[in-house]
């Protein structure tokens, strides 16, 4: 996972650490007594058309 | 749904249990999952093994379909007073699950659509769209959304 060091001279001495969570690695990230049924409504949602 | 509920349980505020009291008694879990798209919760609803494990699968058959069913959107409705701004999705682990979950989102719509905007995922000329549910239709259904009206 990429590591970001944000730059915040000027406004405080302590180095920021941003550490993104890309979308596609959230359910990896997410205990579920249904994985399964993560996996099979993520797979949905990719494919779906989602309205505005 | 006039019944009512089971008194259900929950120690983070996205997994609950209540006990279906029919035959026999029988923990269930409904639990609300974050997904790929940050806007979308899933649901899952199941039972609680004899062995400990859960299962989405089993038809417990325990002659308390409606009380349960009550149940389940008296949680989801504390579910989403407490995250108004989720959208919830859920899909049935089986053909009949589906028919299931179609057939009281189609019973009960008059009720619900007071509380929630219902959409459903269709599949249509090939594609899978998220569109207005509508009751009594033939769509053929992947998934069901529900949102809490503002």
């Amino acid at each position: 996972m990429p590591i970001t060091k944000k730059n915040t001279k000027g406004k405080s001495k302590k180095e920021q650490v941003v550490i993104p969570v890309s979308p596609s690695n959230r359910s990896n990230q997410v205990n579920t007594l249904f994985p399964e049924k993560l996996a099979r409504m993520n797979e949905l949602l990719k494919n779906t058309e989602m309205l505005p | 749904m006039k019944n009512a509920p089971y008194p259900f349980t929950s120690i983070d505020g996205r997994t609950f249990f209540f006990t279906s009291t029919g035959k026999a008694n029988i923990t269930k879990v409904v639990e609300f999952t974050p997904t790929d798209n940050e806007n979308i919760v899933n649901l899952g609803f199941g039972d609680v093994m004899p062995e400990g494990d859960y299962s989405d699968l089993v038809v417990s058959d325990n002659g308390d379909l409606l009380k349960v069913m009550t149940t389940v959107v008296h949680i989801i409705l504390y579910f989403t007073a407490l995250f108004p701004q989720s959208k919830i999705g859920f899909t049935g682990s089986s053909p009949a699950r589906m028919r299931l979950y179609n057939r009281i989102l189609n019973n009960y719509y008059a009720e619900f659509k007071k509380m929630f905007t219902i959409t459903a995922s269709i599949h249509f000329d090939g594609l899978l769209k998220e569109m207005a549910y509508t009751p009594g239709s033939a769509d053929k259904h992947a998934s069901f959304f529900i949102k809490k009206k503002q």
